[in-house]
């Protein structure tokens, strides 16, 4: 039974007055202001709702062919969708927003053709977008959506931005279906389904859920991979089954046409979770728990995974304290999510002073935007309890020069900067066995030098301010090398649409599991090891070689694993270069080039050529903070103020790609283009600085010794005469 | 609305210690100026000091060396960029390790002793009183801004504490460049027989 939109208003006053801003905490401190009435309860509101469809009109758990579930028409009666969809994690494309201090990229990966390649909207230096490599708004939500709460780029007015109205017409659907005919003979073009799969609609339930509600991100990011955006809410929840994927819908179909239904992905409800009069519980928070944003913000030392090693680590000193990430990371209705780094520009204003490191631990006359400052009672420091760290005897210098999180977070300094694996480029979520090495190899934790000046929110001074904006600031990050192809064209490097690129190169790359894995896989043949081992020990097996026959094998494969890498990778450069005929292809990884050195062999490109389309991305991190007894520092100076020191002496090896192709180590202090000269000068005052304080001590005790009793002697004298 | 003053008010980080720095020096080098031509304007004449051994002039030279250091590194930092840093914070530091020691010295050398000029036997450059007076500032200001340095060393003071101290460390740094330049002015004085 279907209700009209007239009947379903008069359902549902009593939902309205009773849910709203409650579910999005601080509205009264953003400009965007609740259309809604509010339960103002601190126990909440309990969702038993109807659901609605994309069309709203209300599901009907038990008519023929059900339609997925539509956050928007469904939640979207009560809360204020449009203003929620434009928030942090939905505005990457928004050009007018302003996007700070550089964060984790999306990153492009395609194993068989060997990418890695970090992507953005947001304009961070170092990372791609996706407008500018000639991927589709739809190809990168159908590629990278699974681990986004939909909208933002798979928002309609992000995959269609002309339209008015953003609905899909037939016009678009017609040209759709011409773009697909040419396709054979006209150019290369990106894909666009927007007119099939629609837009991805914004999953509340995605970061609102309740720990144990039975809704699963994982399947959300399967739903998404197989281009069933609209059904991805719906299978997510648990509430139904769905059937089919829209990968294999072509891009010249027509979802209105009634032959085509069939082919359509089929939801099946579970009706037992609806009442009788067609409600369903729903199982949400206000405030997202710790274990949604772990879905997505999830980090992980690469050497923990597939170990058991996990309970050997401790978890954010924060989260150990029983605070949640969003109790920090807090956004009012605007669903503007506060990050939390110092200076950061929010609509919030003098509340966001008060939720980065210094704002909450230090005192109220310390931070850009501080109570102090701003007058702005709700800047004040402490939130949470938070204690006010002593520092006792060290020069306050330090905070002049690192930030907080410097010392304070992310990995112990190890001697060879480990790998970590990540939720969004790793896929963590999925249930598989890792070794936790596989690409793209991501570095943490590495202190890099940032010049905060572009990313505070106010002009700053430098002088007596802890935080100087002229300054370059130390700062941890992680970092990654991006491989991709690309074209030198005029004397630089162009990156070439990852998409194009797997077109051109699949058939002489010849790789159908693993680009490493595929190109440096080899198998002498019988003939061969004949020739190596002579007639009658060419059939032994491996184990029965004795060690020199095993050597002569293990040498002869990795000439012919040169030769192969050589002769694939010279064929996919030389497909490359047909395509492009104005230009010379190359292929990047670990921060190195490689072009065609004729039929078939490569050799590294000139570095100079290459310029920093090579450099490795990096962004900064804060968490996991680590207690004050373990931070840097806390056994002295000398673990920073030493040559042996693993701030700046660490190495970090960026992982190449190209089977048989050697990657030197580099120092951090190249990195991080320390003044070596001048920090090695500068440990020479460390050392024996214990016993110097001691001697220090002891003369300026005597020289008072010597004040003293002259002082008295020469009293003495003055009174005796 | 009444303000009541408050221990935070009188902290002297609330000074502009840059503005304090640039008025001190001009009135120190128009004093000395002004000085110096009275001085010589009023043709007063008395038997020159009688010279030092050439163990305690070295280490005047060598204390007054790492004063010129000292405060070439911080005031010349704190003038160019606002706040100490890189290879001047090195030479102050190197500086101020042998500025401890060297205190000491010229304390045992150079503190007035009281004697009078015939009782000590031989004719005192401290003979006048801002000579003497110049001395005893030199020394006290000495050992407030090493004290405060080395006090900031210790595990003691918490980063408040630490930033007032080191506040403190630059008046007193100021207050040893101001008494240095007294003390040589003096001792030239009575080197040249004016005083």
């Amino acid at each position: 039974m279907r209700e009209s939109l007239v009947d379903l208003n008069k359902l549902f006053p009593s939902i309205c007055l009773a849910s709203g801003s409650l579910f999005f905490g601080f509205a009264q401190r953003s400009e965007a202001q609740n259309r809604y009435a509010t339960s103002d309860n601190g126990s909440g509101y309990v969702h038993w709702i109807d659901l609605y469809d994309a069309d709203n009109r209300k599901i009907d758990p038990a008519a023929e062919s059900p339609k997925p579930y539509s956050p928007e028409k469904t939640c979207g009666r009560c809360h204020e969708y449009s203003t929620i969809s434009h928030g942090w994690h939905f505005n990457a494309t928004d050009a007018d927003t302003k996007h700070g201090r550089p964060g984790q990229p999306w990153i492009w990966s395609d194993d068989l053709t060997g990418t890695h390649l970090p992507l953005s909207f947001r304009g961070w230096e170092g990372t791609h977008n996706p407008d500018d490599l000639g991927l589709s708004r739809w190809e990168v939500a159908a590629k990278l959506g699974g681990f986004m709460p939909g909208g933002g780029v798979g928002s309609l007015e992000s995959l269609l931005p002309e339209d008015e109205g953003n609905e899909i017409s037939k016009e678009q659907i017609a040209a759709a279906k011409e773009s697909e005919s040419e396709k054979e003979t006209d150019e290369w073009e990106a894909e666009d389904k927007t007119h099939i799969t629609g837009a991805v609609p914004v999953d509340c339930m995605m970061c609102h859920r309740n720990a144990g509600s039975g809704y699963s991100p994982f399947v959300w990011s399967e739903q998404i991979e197989d281009e069933n955006f609209a059904y991805a809410p719906t299978a997510a929840l648990g509430i139904a089954t769905v059937s089919g994927n829209m990968t294999r819908l072509k891009g010249d179909f027509d979802p209105k046409l009634e032959e085509n239904q069939a082919k359509l992905p089929k939801v099946a409800y579970e009706q037992g979770r609806f009442t009788s009069d067609g409600k369903v519980f729903f199982d949400l928070v206000r405030k997202p728990k710790n274990d949604s944003c772990y879905y997505c913000h999830t980090s992980r030392d690469a050497n923990s995974v597939g170990r058991g090693l996990r309970w050997m680590h401790d978890d954010d000193v924060h989260v150990r304290a029983g605070i949640a990430c969003a109790d920090c990371h807090r956004n009012g209705l605007d669903h503007h999510t506060v990050r939390g780094y110092d200076g950061e520009l929010h609509e919030a204003g003098g509340l966001v002073a008060s939720l980065s490191c210094q704002g909450c631990h230090v005192g109220d006359d310390v931070g850009h935007g501080s109570a102090t400052e701003t007058g702005d009672p709700l800047a004040a420091s402490g939130r949470l309890g938070a204690p006010m760290p002593e520092h006792k005897g060290l020069p306050p210098i330090h905070f002049e020069k690192m930030t907080c999180t410097a010392c304070h977070s992310g990995s112990m300094p190890s001697s060879e900067v480990p790998r970590e694996i990540n939720s969004i480029a790793h896929r963590l979520g999925e249930h598989i066995k890792r070794t936790g090495m596989e690409a793209p190899a991501i570095f943490g934790t590495v202190n890099l030098p940032v010049d905060y000046s572009e990313y505070l929110g106010v002009e700053t001074a430098g002088g007596d301010d802890a935080f100087h904006a002229h300054d370059k600031v130390y700062t941890p990050h992680r970092m990654m090398w991006p491989s991709y192809w690309g074209l030198i064209r005029s004397g630089k490097v162009e990156v070439l649409n990852p998409q194009q690129v797997y077109d051109i190169v699949r058939r002489p790359l010849k790789v159908r599991k693993g680009f490493e894995e595929d190109l440096g896989d080899v198998k002498l043949s019988l003939s061969d090891r004949k020739k190596i081992l002579g007639e009658d020990r060419a059939r032994a097996k491996e184990e029965d070689r004795t060690p020199e026959e095993q050597e002569k094998i293990t040498a002869a494969e990795e000439e012919e694993r040169k030769k192969q890498v050589n002769e694939r990778m010279a064929a996919a450069l030389e497909a490359i270069e047909e395509e492009f005929p104005n230009g010379t292809a190359v292929y990047i990884s670990a921060g190195q080039g490689f072009v065609r050195k004729g039929e078939e062999e490569i050799e590294p490109a000139d570095p100079e050529l290459i310029g920093d389309a090579g450099k490795p991305y990096q962004w900064p991190l804060a968490h996991n903070v680590r207690p004050a007894r373990q931070s840097l520092g806390a056994n002295g100076c000398v673990e920073c103020h030493s040559d042996e020191s693993l701030f700046f002496q660490a190495e970090i090896t960026p992982v190449g790609l190209l089977p048989g192709h050697e990657v030197e180590p580099i120092k951090l202090y190249d990195l991080q283009q320390a003044d070596m000269p001048r920090l090695t000068l500068w440990n020479q005052l460390f050392a024996g600085r214990s016993q110097f304080k001691v001697a220090g001590l002891i003369a300026l005790a005597l020289t008072c010794l010597v004040v003293v009793s002259a002082m008295t002697w020469n009293f003495s004298r003055f009174f005796k005469r | 609305m009444q303000h009541f003053v408050t221990i935070g008010d009188l902290s002297v980080t609330q000074f502009d210690f840059r503005s304090i720095l640039i008025y001190s020096l001009i009135g120190l080098a128009v004093l000395v100026v002004i000085g110096g031509v009275a001085i010589n304007a009023s043709k007063k004449t008395v038997t020159p000091a009688k010279s030092r051994s050439w163990f305690s002039k070295l280490l005047y030279l060598a204390f007054m060396a790492t004063v010129i250091v000292l405060a070439g590194t911080s005031f010349g930092s704190i003038l160019q960029a606002g706040h100490m840093s890189g290879y001047a914070l090195i030479a102050h530091l190197a500086g101020a390790g042998a500025f401890t020691f060297l205190l000491l010295a010229v304390a045992v050398l150079f503190v007035p002793n009281g004697a009078l000029p015939e009782e000590a036997g031989f004719t005192s450059d401290g003979r006048w009183w801002f000579s003497r007076a110049s001395a005893w500032l030199l020394l006290i200001s000495s050992i407030a801004a090493a004290g405060t340095m080395f006090f900031s060393m210790l595990p003691i003071l918490d980063t408040p504490g630490l930033l007032e101290f080191a506040a403190l460390h630059r008046f007193a740094g100021l207050a040893v460049v101001v008494s240095a330049v007294m003390h040589v002015f003096a001792m030239l004085c009575a080197k040249s027989g004016l005083r």
